[in-house]
C-alpha cells in the first residue's frame, strides 16, 4: 500500500532533549515545526513525538551493533558520529527501509570526519539530528543543508532535509 | 553584483561577524571581490550582506559557527533591517551601537 503524504513546509528536529519556551521559539524561528523528543514533555509550538513511543529506534555505538539493529524491528538507527559505518551498511539500511540518524553537532568541529560520513550515507535514508540540549544548540536546518551541499556537491541532501516532515509522518504512521 | 542579506541570530553578534569574515575566504576569489557588507547589529541580531552567488557558502559557514543561526534572508538591506528590528530581543543592559 502506498501512502500519499503531502507536506509543504517545515523541518524536524530529530533529537530534542530539553523543552523550554525559548528553545521552542528558537526552533520555530528557523523553520522547525515538529520534533522527536527524548522523553515526554509538553510543547506549545512544535508537534512533538517521543522516541521509543512514536518511533522505534536503537542506538548503535559501533558497526556490530548497527548490524543487529538492521535486522530488528526498529525504524531509526542512531549512530555514533565518531565511528563511521560502512558503505554496505548504509545501503542495507536503505534497502531494509530503515533510517540512519546522524547527530551532527560533534561533526561540525571535524569536517574531514563529516565529509567521510557524507560519502557513506544515503541522503534519502538519513536523518540529521542536532541534538538540542539548550537554546545555544539550535541550528538553522537550511544552514546545515547548505553545508552538506557545499561539502558534497549533492543537492539531494537539501531535498531530503526539506522532506523531513513527511519522513516523520511516515515513521509515526508505521508504529 | 546583487546581494542577499542574511539575518543572523546570535548571543554575540560582533563575534559572529568576525568569525564569518575569517571563514569567508572559503567562498573563493569571487567572494573576495564582492566582500561581505556589514549592515547592522540590533541586540542579538546581525545583518550582513553577501553576494548572491555565495549565499550558500555563507550559510554553510554560519552552520559551522557556534551559537549563530540564519533566521531569514532578505533581498534588500532596508528590508533586512526592518525584519531584524522587529525580531530583536532587547537586552536590559544593552548599549545600542
Amino acid at each position: 500500500m502506498s501512502k500519499i503524504i503531502s507536506v509543504k513546509r517545515g523541518f524536524v528536529e530529530w533529537d530534542l532533549a530539553v523543552v523550554t519556551p525559548n528553545v521552542e521559539k528558537a526552533l520555530w524561528e528557523v523553520g522547525v515545526r515538529a520534533a522527536l523528543m527524548r522523553s515526554e514533555a509538553a510543547t506549545e509550538l512544535l508537534a512533538a513525538f517521543v522516541r521509543g513511543v512514536d518511533v522505534r529506534w536503537g542506538e548503535a555505538g559501533g558497526r556490530e551493533k548497527f548490524n543487529k539493529y538492521l535486522h530488528r524491528e526498529v525504524q531509526l538507527i542512531r549512530v555514533n558520529p565518531r565511528v563511521p559505518i560502512t558503505r554496505a551498511q548504509a545501503r542495507a539500511a536503505l534497502k531494509l527501509g530503515k533510517y540512519v540518524e546522524l547527530p551532527i553537532k560533534p561533526l561540525l568541529r571535524d569536517l574531514p570526519l563529516l565529509a567521510t560520513w557524507l560519502e557513506i550515507l544515503e541522503p534519502e535514508a538519513t536523518v540529521i539530528s542536532t541534538p538540542v540540549e539548550a537554546v545555544e544548540d539550535v541550528k538553522s536546518p537550511l544552514d546545515i543543508a547548505a553545508l552538506l551541499v557545499e561539502l558534497t556537491g549533492d543537492e539531494s541532501w537539501e531535498a531530503s532535509m526539506r522532506n523531513y516532515l513527511a519522513t516523520l509522518v511516515e515513521l509515526v504512521n508505521e508504529v | 553584483m546583487k546581494y542577499r542579506y542574511l539575518i543572523i541570530r546570535s548571543q554575540n553578534p560582533p563575534d559572529c561577524y568576525l568569525q564569518m569574515l575569517q571563514w569567508y575566504m572559503l567562498a573563493g576569489l569571487r567572494a573576495m571581490v564582492h566582500t561581505p557588507r556589514f549592515v547592522a547589529i540590533y541586540d542579538d541580531v546581525l545583518v550582513v550582506g553577501v553576494a548572491r552567488d555565495v549565499v550558500r557558502v555563507a550559510r554553510a559557514v554560519v552552520a559551522l559557527m557556534e551559537n549563530c543561526r540564519t533566521v531569514k534572508v532578505a533581498g534588500t538591506a532596508k528590508r533586512a533591517k526592518s525584519i531584524a528590528a522587529s525580531i530583536r530581543t532587547p537586552r536590559l543592559t544593552a548599549s545600542r551601537v
